[in-house]
Order: structure tokens, then C-alpha cells, then sequence
């Protein structure tokens, strides 16, 4: 095996970031992606975390992959009233980082988690929901004014809990 | 009845006792530890009691903890040199009781005093009178006479039975009180080099490991300006250690140098190269064999992170195959502390390590139980994020 630094002087130039390279990067992804399921809520937890840090580490390699593999099955994490606690704070860090690394994601990942809760009707917590709205747009405060006022349009139609919810998590 | 004092009592009075050492008495304290030469003389039979009698009041009666600095600590550190053995490890064992008792209950009155000492709105009077009642500073008072009249029943002609009891009671102290013995560094190192320098025996192999342990502590809370030079004249010593086939011994002394690393920390080729490159070589040949006892191996593995963190010049200047080793341990865990502690060093490690590193953690959270795949995951994190 190469020793990893050896005593030449360059050894201790090398860059202390960017030493994960995409193949590894895409690797890691495909590798997570079999966690993210509510069976092992711990692993869970730790695999959302780690996209977070690819993601925030790696935006370029990471965000189309996670985008394209992992964000549908996240939608659905997020509607499960099961996922509490430090699996809930690690998805909410998930979908800030998220939106961090593409600000033009927030506009599709509300009305994708919007429609997630929809399909699966009263199973869905509506709580995790509304927490996970109110996190990107506290990221994406360019989006806070829209999504406010389309959140709106429902209190004129009839208030339900979730939308109450979700207006005083955004307003706050 | 602990400070009667029979004819024959030799006490802490040195001169004293080596008269009486050198005397008639000799042959027969040789035959035997609890027998004097005047079968009669019973008193120390007396002493023991009462020392257990005070270990039990010490042990059970918390809030005297003062009034028993103030009364009975002197008096028992005055019998520290007891004559008869068993009497004077005795002492050491009810002192040691009355360490843990104050490691227990003493430090509240510490935090009071602490309080009272950066200026809060207390008012001073009678609870100042109680903070230096404390037990916390107290002890810190006697600590040098202890330690003064404990070093010199610290000699290597000493039974191993009361050379263990005096580290012990060492150990407690510094458990206690961190960083208390730095006065008598040089003194204590010496000690504790003469001790390990006897050779390793199915008796004093439990008092090597308990000397290795004192110095795992004593190095760990003390700063390097205490120990300074001492530390280089002991290295030798314990590098012996290192490569001892008991187990045990091997261990604490891989756990001693990690604790020297940490307190030295940063080292290079003109501070500290020497032990440094040897205790390199040493963890290495331990992690590349198949049959290196597991204790040792998980030592071994924590010297090699603290040897990467702490003297980075040296180690990658003389490349090994450590990181194989640990790649190839059956027990991962230990193996993921170190690459977690390196990378989270910033240590500058290169891009192979990193990406040898981070395929080796996906295997290993592919194939961990439950326990062991969090610890992988946060060392992934940490690569990930270096």
C-alpha cells in the first residue's frame, strides 16, 4: 500500500480538501441509498447526514446523483410520522443543505413533498411536513414570500391543522 | 491507639529504623513479614485495627471529611513509615478510602470555593471559614509531606505487595487531585524507573502494570514543564516495557507513551525522535502479527493515532505498514477511532489515504452490526468533510 504521507516535504502540501474523487463520491451515494429506508432509524440518521456533508463538501459531483437517486425516497422519510428526533434533525439538515447547494431545488422539493403527503393521505405527518418547509425556506429566503402567500390561499378555504402548522412554522 | 508508639516501633524516623534494621531484628523479619523478633510485642496488631477502625469512619461518614483532614490525615501520613508491613499498607489502603470519600464529596465544597475566589457577590465570614475547611484544599496542603514520606518507602528492596499499595495510593491522589505531584516529578519518575527496571516475574508483574498505570495518569494530568527532562530518562525504560510478552505490561506501556505523546505534543526528529521512532517500530511489528494479544493490539492501534497526530514528522518519514494492519484487524472499532482521530486532526495524510480510508469504512458499515456502523459513519463524515 502507498504510505500515505511520506517524508518529503510536498507530502504536507497536499490540500486538506477535495480528496474524495466522484467515482468514490458516487460510490458512497449508490452505497447509502439502501439505508434510507425507516427499518434501522439510527443508520438512517447517519446515512442523511453523510449526503449532508457530500453535499456541502461536493455540491458538483453530489447534487445531480442525490437529485436523481435519493430525493424521491427523502420525500417519503419525511412523511413518515416514524421518523423523530435526531432522523428527523438529520433530514432537516439534509433538505437545507439541499436547497444550500442548489438555491433553484426549493421550488420543486416544497411541491414534492407536498404531493408525497397528499398520496399518502392521513398516514403522513404533517408535522414533519411543515418542519421541513419552514427549514428551506429559512435557507431559500428569496422563496419565503411565495411560499407564505400560497400557503395563504388555504386559510381562505378552510384552515386545517397542517397548513396552520406549516404558516407558523414558515412565519416564524 | 493508631499514634501509640511501643518500644520498638521504629515509625517514619529513618535513622531509627535502619538502626533497628541492621540489627538483630534482621533475620527474622526476613522469615517473616507480620513476626518481630520479640514475639510478645503485639502492638501492631493494635495499629491495624485501628487503622480499619478509621477506614470504616472514613468510609461511611462523609461529612467529617474535614475534621479528618484536620485530626486524622497527619497522623496517618506520619504511620505511612509504619515498621510492620502490614500495618503500613494498611494505612495506605485507609488513606486511599479517604481520597476516593473526598473524590466523591470533597469537590462541592471546591466548586463553593472557586465561586467564592473569582469575585461572586458571596459574602465573606463564615463560609469562607467553610472553603478553607474544604477537604479538596485540605488535601492539597498535606500533599507534599504524603508524598515526601511516601516516596521513601518506595525503594526496589521493598516487597512488590508494598511497592503496589504506594502507586495505588499515588494513582488516587492524582485521580483526585490532577497534577499535584508536579514538586516531586523527578523523585517519582526515578521511582517508577527503578521499579520497572526489575525484571518481569510472576509477582511483580501486576506491580508493573500498576506502576505503568500510575504513569499513564501522571503524565496525562501533569504539564511537561513538571516532568521536563525526567521524561527523556525513563523512555528507555518503558520501551523495554513496550516489548514485553506479558500482555498486560505491553499495554499500559503502549498507554504511557500515549499519554507522553499528548502531553509533548508537537514532536519532531530533535524532541523526543528517539523514543518516538522506537515506540513507532514497536506498534507496528505488534499490529502486523497475527498473535498480539487483543489489549495490546488496541494500545498498539491508539499509539499509532497519537503518534500521527502528535509527531507527524518523524512517523511519515519512516513509512510503515500500519494502515494496512489496521485495514485488516478483525476488530474494526478500534481501527475506525484512529482513522476518525487522524482525519479529524487535519492531519495532512494525501489523497490515497483518504480514498483507501473511505472504501475501507464503506466496507466496514457494509458488514458492522448495529454498534460498530455509527462509529463508521461518523468516521466517514470526517473523511468526507477533511
Amino acid at each position: 500500500m502507498s504510505h500515505p504521507a511520506n517524508s518529503t516535504d510536498q507530502s504536507y502540501d497536499v490540500r486538506l480538501s477535495g480528496e474524495v474523487s466522484s467515482d468514490l463520491v458516487r460510490n458512497i451515494i449508490q452505497q447509502l441509498k439502501q439505508y434510507l429506508v425507516i427499518t434501522d432509524i439510527t443508520v438512517l440518521s447517519e446515512a442523511l447526514l453523510t449526503l449532508s456533508a457530500l453535499l456541502k463538501y461536493y455540491p458538483k459531483v453530489s447534487y445531480p446523483l442525490v437529485e436523481n437517486q435519493v430525493l424521491l425516497a427523502t420525500y417519503q422519510l419525511a412523511c413518515s410520522p416514524l421518523v423523530t428526533g435526531p432522523a428527523l434533525e438529520s433530514i432537516l439538515q439534509f433538505f437545507g443543505t439541499l436547497v444550500e447547494a442548489d438555491g433553484q431545488i426549493a421550488n420543486h422539493v416544497i411541491p414534492g413533498l407536498i404531493k408525497s403527503m397528499d398520496e399518502l393521505g392521513s398516514d403522513a405527518s404533517p408535522s414533519n411536513i411543515s418542519k421541513c418547509l419552514a427549514k428551506i425556506v429559512s435557507v431559500q429566503m428569496g422563496i419565503a414570500a411565495g411560499t407564505i402567500a400560497e400557503f395563504t390561499k388555504y386559510i381562505k378555504v378552510g384552515l386545517t391543522f397542517f397548513w396552520t402548522r406549516n404558516l407558523t412554522d414558515v412565519l416564524s | 491507639m493508631l499514634i501509640y508508639v511501643p518500644q520498638n516501633y521504629a515509625g517514619d524516623e529513618d535513622d531509627e529504623d535502619e538502626e533497628m534494621g541492621d540489627g538483630d531484628d534482621d533475620d527474622d523479619e526476613g522469615e517473616g513479614g507480620d513476626e518481630y523478633s520479640d514475639d510478645e510485642d503485639t502492638s501492631y496488631k493494635t495499629r491495624r485495627s485501628a487503622t480499619k477502625v478509621l477506614a470504616a469512619v472514613i468510609g461511611t461518614r462523609p461529612e467529617l471529611l474535614s475534621k479528618i483532614y484536620q485530626n486524622v490525615s497527619p497522623v496517618l501520613i506520619s504511620r505511612f513509615g509504619d515498621r510492620e508491613e502490614s500495618v503500613k499498607i494498611e494505612v495506605w489502603a485507609t488513606y486511599v478510602v479517604l481520597l476516593k470519600q473526598t473524590g466523591v464529596y470533597g469537590r462541592g465544597s471546591e466548586s463553593r470555593d472557586l465561586e467564592v475566589s473569582t469575585g461572586s457577590k458571596r459574602k465573606w465570614g463564615d463560609e469562607s471559614m467553610e472553603v478553607e475547611d474544604a477537604p479538596m484544599v485540605l488535601l492539597r496542603t498535606q500533599v507534599a509531606a504524603l508524598s515526601k514520606v511516601l516516596l521513601k518507602q518506595l525503594q526496589p528492596k521493598s516487597s512488590a505487595a508494598s511497592l503496589q499499595a504506594g502507586f495505588q495510593l499515588f494513582t488516587e491522589l492524582l485521580t483526585v487531585l490532577p497534577g499535584s505531584l508536579a514538586n516531586q516529578a523527578s523523585p517519582i519518575l526515578a521511582a517508577s524507573k527503578e521499579i520497572l527496571a526489575l525484571p518481569v516475574t510472576t509477582n511483580t508483574a501486576t506491580l508493573h502494570t500498576t506502576v505503568l498505570t500510575f504513569l499513564v495518569l501522571f503524565f496525562s494530568t501533569h504539564t511537561p514543564a513538571s516532568f521536563g527532562a525526567n521524561s527523556s530518562a525513563i523512555t528507555p525504560t518503558m520501551l523495554n516495557a513496550v516489548t514485553q510478552k506479558h500482555p498486560r505490561i505491553a499495554a499500559e506501556a503502549f498507554k504511557v507513551f500515549s499519554a507522553l505523546l499528548q502531553a509533548l505534543k508537537p514532536l519532531h526528529a530533535d524532541k523526543g525522535g528517539d523514543w518516538t521512532l522506537q515506540t513507532y517500530k514497536e506498534a507496528n511489528n505488534r499490529l502486523g502479527r497475527n498473535d498480539t494479544d487483543a489489549e495490546v493490539r488496541a494500545a498498539a492501534e491508539t499509539v499509532i493515532g497519537d503518534l500521527w497526530i502528535c509527531a507527524t514528522p518523524i512517523v511519515s518519514a519512516h513509512p510503515g505498514n500500519e494502515w494496512d494492519s489496521l485495514r485488516k484487524s478483525g476488530r474494526p472499532e478500534g481501527a475506525v477511532q484512529v482513522v476518525t482521530r487522524v482525519a479529524a486532526a487535519k492531519i495532512p495524510m494525501g489523497t490515497a489515504w483518504s480514498t483507501q480510508s473511505i472504501e475501507w469504512v464503506l466496507a466496514v458499515i457494509r458488514k458492522s452490526g448495529r454498534g460498530g456502523r455509527v462509529e463508521a459513519f461518523r468516521c466517514l463524515d470526517v473523511l468526507i468533510s477533511r
